[in-house]
């Protein structure tokens, strides 16, 4: 008797979208910008992730790090690391490509109204924090104090130079920005983001915490904010694992009892601690 | 002394110590200013000053012939800066030599802080069994702190 596949969530076909703008970001790191009008616009949640579909090379998971009140345009940054990321980086204009999704769970945008935001990212993990950024901002007046921390390996390496610098230019948010290691000339900080965590003003019972980068940086990251007394249930995390299908079918990206794709990638650090304790997950 | 006494207790390293223990550390306090590009102290030296840093940013830097300095890491407000003071006067464990300093601190810009000169402030450590064990459990807590920074940092994990 045949089994009837479990439902999921977003298409399981891809859609075919068309490149509107390049930016390359960094020498290894590109931003696509394509085009969704044909397709109706594309509406997701901050935090959420797309299957990009390069024909001939594969699909990868890329977080979305555009603004998502701008549904008609699509944006994703992708780092050339690996076989398909670095044919999707030497895109170009006009290039198509197959987009499945939404995927998976967002920043809790709509459940900190009123609450102080704070964003802490490391390397390109600002791009999965860019789209709850860029909400934030827009709707300013419904939250409290907003702060952007992130850091980067040197000032080289530095994402999104002009945004952090319209960020700090808006006098209601507050971003400090630190490097692991600086050559010479570079005025900013030098030392690891946890050091920013530390000296950051905050009140522990309104803040809600959004944290993105490598897993090692989140769990340091959010140790220091516990330790300055944030609720672990008010501190989220971005996490990553390997992901096929994208809605919890293939098992790939299984945490534990958790899904990457779907019950992530956005989750509490009260969920996510004991799992990020054992090292075999 | 009395403001000086106030704002001292609201400096995160000593936040919270009994009332009795910050007096007993005014007279070791005053407060200093420093220019952007002032050193605080130079690798080599004896340390001889305990600061706490108030305003501004402190990078610490080693320095190459002929190249500028290159930076380890930068401190800022409410963090803590020299160490080696609380050595001074006793043997250490590297053949009884008390280590010297071992980075330059340089004023990133207009630098505020309370410096606690060490000598005066090992002697009330030392005439204090309690504020000796309460501030070298903080200070402790501070190097902890620093280590753990400095293990990810070298890590390298961004790449």
């Amino acid at each position: 008797m045949p089994v009837a596949a479990p439902s999921v969530t977003g298409s399981m076909v891809p859609r075919l979208l068309r490149v509107a703008r390049v930016v390359r970001e960094l020498p290894d790191t590109v931003t696509l910008h394509l085009d969704a009008d044909p397709a109706g616009g594309f509406r997701f949640a901050p935090g959420q992730f797309n299957m990009l579909y390069l024909f001939g090379a594969g699909e990868v998971p890329i977080s979305i790090s555009g603004d998502p009140a701008s549904p008609g345009l699509l944006v994703h940054t992708i780092r050339a690391v690996g076989a398909v990321t670095r044919p999707l980086c030497d895109l170009k204009r006009g290039g198509t490509l197959g987009v499945r999704g939404p995927f998976g769970t967002s920043w809790p945008v709509e459940g900190a109204l009123g609450r102080d935001i704070l964003f802490v990212a490391g390397g390109l993990g600002l791009a999965p924090l860019r789209p709850a950024i860029a909400h934030v901002l827009t709707h300013r007046a419904d939250y409290g104090r907003v702060t952007v921390l992130y850091g980067a390996r040197t000032p080289e390496d530095i994402l999104f130079r002009k945004d952090l610098t319209r960020w700090r230019g808006r006098l209601d948010c507050e971003v400090e920005v630190t490097v692991d290691r600086a050559g010479d000339g570079f005025r900013g900080h030098v030392g690891f983001v946890t050091a920013l965590v530390e000296r950051a003003e905050l009140d522990p019972q309104r803040t809600v915490a959004m944290l993105c980068g490598p897993e090692v940086m989140m769990r340091f990251t959010a140790r220091t904010l516990l330790a300055r007394a944030v609720p672990p249930s008010a501190i989220f995390l971005s996490v990553e694992r390997s992901m096929k299908c994208g809605a919890g079918l293939c098992g790939h990206c299984q945490l534990g009892p958790a899904f990457a794709c779907k019950d992530g990638p956005v989750l509490p650090w009260s969920r996510l601690s004991p799992l990020l304790a054992v090292p075999e997950l | 002394m009395e403001t000086l006494e106030r704002s001292l207790r609201e400096h995160p390293f000593l936040r919270d110590l009994p009332e009795e223990h910050v007096r007993l550390l005014v007279g070791c306090a005053k407060n200093t200013r420093f220019a952007p590009g002032d050193l605080l102290f130079r690798e080599g030296e004896d340390e001889a000053t305990f600061y706490l840093l108030r305003t501004g940013t402190v990078a610490l830097e080693v320095h190459h012939p002929g190249r500028a300095a290159h930076c380890i890491e930068t401190l800022g407000p409410g963090d803590v800066l020299g160490v080696s003071w609380i050595f001074g006067g006793t043997p250490g464990t590297a053949g009884g030599q008390v280590p010297p300093v071992t980075l330059d601190a340089r004023a990133r810009d207009n630098v505020l802080a309370f410096s606690l000169d060490g000598a005066c402030l090992r002697e009330k450590m030392d005439n204090d069994d309690r504020l000796g064990h309460l501030l070298t459990r903080r200070l402790l807590e501070r190097v902890y702190v620093r280590l753990a920074r400095m293990r990810l940092t070298a890590l390298d994990l961004y790449g």
